[in-house]
């Protein structure tokens, strides 16, 4: 824990949740889809967040550029943003879209306009901010598309998206995302649509381009590999909480929290027993209309006491450890969980 | 692998007329152009062709059946009817198109807003819309022509009032439809304002099928037109209309039939014309 504060504020941050809260209808249908989640990440780092669908991953990072879908809105807590060292911190993010803050979607079928083309696809924030004139975007444009190693870009900023394979598209995004020249840049489950040759291919492109520019990147996915190979801190997410967080190396050598040991096991490995077969979690998250008090995951914990339905208790240090965990047996659990 | 094969299907599909080049002949798109197109050049130089002034009495000769002389035969005035269809069809296909164009324009506006803003936009153009649609268009443009008196001004207007409706509601659900795809979300993402995103990534989506039913439209402005003139209430003489033509024939109806008839067949004709363009349209938006 001491260890983890002390390497996080030697490096400049970048990006500070704090208590986010957010919620989906009024009154009576009021749910709260995320509850309380804090993060921070350093500049030049690869931050994961890793959960379940539902779990409340993707709009904690929506609500990062301020683009929670229709009906939901941001109803407490703090976001702020701090693109330079030394400068301020913005805390109203919808200003930085296209300024600093770049997304990368999941859906490369449908995150291309179909109505343009490439070259124009990937300079649309660049021309709208920065006024290029048509020869600097087409420069741009292919400089841009070199970058994410795309074969020949002179022809391919010509081309219509329904002429690309869904790695190239994915590309083109990442292209696209980088023309801003954004100093974070958020990835909503990047390679899930795409096949495992070229969901490998994407990862490294990532990862170089954060190395390269010096990015800082946070990962919204359920792959836990993704974020193995690519990330140095972790938080996992459960019923719209942060039930762990930690550096990537931390949680998966010795998890804290009964969930995370419970994502972890049921993950295959190359040195997975074959003798030993994969283990899933009973059951489901629960429904956000649903909660009651206590832990959101003891109904479906095998380490669950009375107590654990019925008293709350919020990310702490635990004994021994340089992970938060938000169990409140972490403390006695640990040695059973890794 | 498979996607590359994938990919190559759908490129083709996208191009389904190349290497087809026999079957370009029979597009049907192509083949209402060159209707309309034959029309619009005939409407410019039918006095030339004729030898006729549509305007110009001749009593001596009214009421003639069609002949060498008089193509389509003559009026009640002896005036050339071939003359007047044709000329007729330089107003009937501006103030039609007008009346199309208007409302759409309104209406694809207005549409787009619905769809991509939803909440008291989208409430706002549902519930005008609503109370529009509770009036019959006659009604409406009856109303209209006492207030702004009769002739094209209040069939224009009346057409922007009534017409947009059905665009409105057309291209809010294909607003919607477009709006949860990432490529919206993706250009909001790149710092795009509403504006942009409107007009650069959601209009362009739209488009296609609001324009499809555009071509549809316009047969139902010009039915309305002639509707109108033929009641007296759009456009006056002494310009010439084709549903005023009709009007004037109907007296003769049983004994100089061909008076009424040959507007008649020119709106039908451009009623086909028209259909074909938008058939052939529709099969371009949907393969």
């Amino acid at each position: 824990m001491i260890e983890a504060e002390a390497s996080t504020s030697s490096k400049a941050g970048v990006l500070r949740i704090a208590n986010l809260v957010v919620q989906a209808g009024r009154g009576q249908d009021m749910t709260a889809p995320v509850t309380d989640v804090s993060l921070d990440v350093c500049r030049g780092e690869a931050f994961g967040i890793v959960g379940e669908s539902g779990s409340g991953k993707s709009l904690t990072l929506r609500a990062v550029i301020d683009l929670l879908p229709e009906g939901l809105r941001r109803s407490g807590g703090s976001i702020a943003v701090r693109l330079d060292e030394g400068a301020d911190w913005v805390s109203d993010v919808a200003t930085l879209r296209g300024r600093g803050i770049s997304m990368i979607f999941q859906e490369p079928m449908t995150a291309l306009n179909p109505t343009m083309r490439v070259g124009d696809i990937v300079t649309v924030g660049a021309r709208a901010h920065r006024g290029l004139s048509r020869t600097q975007a087409h420069d741009l444009a292919v400089e841009l598309l070199a970058e994410v190693r795309l074969p020949d870009p002179e022809a391919q900023v010509r081309k219509w998206p329904h002429q690309l394979s869904g790695g190239q598209r994915q590309r083109v995004m990442i292209a696209m995302a980088l023309a801003t020249d954004p100093k974070l840049l958020l990835c909503d489950e990047p390679t899930t649509a795409l096949d495992v040759e070229v969901q490998d291919q994407i990862l490294q492109l990532l990862d170089r381009i954060r190395r390269d520019r010096h990015l800082a990147v946070i990962f919204v996915t359920h792959d836990l590999g993704v974020i193995r190979r690519l990330c140095e801190r972790i938080a996992v997410m459960y019923a719209g909480q942060v039930v762990e967080q930690g550096t990537v190396r931390d949680v998966f050598a010795a998890p804290t929290h009964p969930y995370t040991a419970g994502l972890l096991a049921s993950m295959p490995t190359l040195d997975s027993d074959p003798a030993h077969p994969l283990t899933a979690i009973p059951g489901g998250q629960p429904d956000p209309r649903e909660r009651r008090g206590g832990c959101r995951f003891a109904d479906r914990c095998e380490h669950d006491q009375p107590d654990c339905h019925t008293m709350t208790y919020a990310l702490g240090p635990v004994r021994g450890h340089a992970s938060l965990s938000a169990c409140r047996r972490a403390d006695e659990l640990t040695g059973a969980l890794s | 692998m498979t996607e590359q094969a994938l990919m190559e299907v759908m490129t083709a599909a996208a191009n389904p007329r190349r290497g087809a080049s026999r079957l370009r002949l029979l597009d049907p798109a192509l083949i209402g152009a060159v209707l309309i197109a034959a029309l619009i050049v005939l409407a410019l130089v039918a006095p030339m062709v004729s030898g006729h002034d549509p305007a110009l009495n001749n009593l001596a000769q009214r009421l003639q059946p069609p002949s060498g002389q008089h193509w389509f035969g003559t009026d009640q005035f002896g005036r050339d009817l071939f003359t007047r269809v044709f000329v007729a069809a330089r107003i009937d296909l501006l103030l039609g198109l007008l009346g199309a164009l208007i409302p759409a324009v309104i209406g694809i506006g207005l549409g787009c807003a619905a769809g991509y803003f939803g909440r008291w936009v989208g409430t706002i153009v549902l519930r005008l819309a609503d109370v529009i649609q509770s009036f019959p268009n006659y009604i409406l443009v009856i109303a209209l022509v006492l207030l702004l008196g009769p002739g094209p001004k209040s069939f224009l207007v009346g057409a922007a009032i009534s017409a947009w409706v059905t665009y409105a509601r057309l291209v809010r659900g294909v607003v919607l439809r477009i709006r949860s795809n990432d490529y919206i979300a993706a250009a909001q993402a790149a710092g795009l304002g509403h504006r942009r995103v409107l007009t650069r990534h959601v209009l362009p989506n739209a488009l296609p099928q609001a324009i499809v039913y555009g071509a549809s439209d316009l047969v139902l402005s010009l039915g309305f037109l002639c509707s109108l003139s033929y009641l007296g209430l759009g456009v006056q003489p002494p310009a010439i209309e084709w549903g005023q033509i009709i009007a004037e024939g109907q007296t003769f109806l049983r004994t100089q039939w061909w008076i009424s008839i040959a507007p008649g067949l020119a709106i039908i004709y451009v009623g086909i014309a028209v259909r074909l363009i938008a058939v052939g349209m529709e099969r371009r938006t949907t393969e």
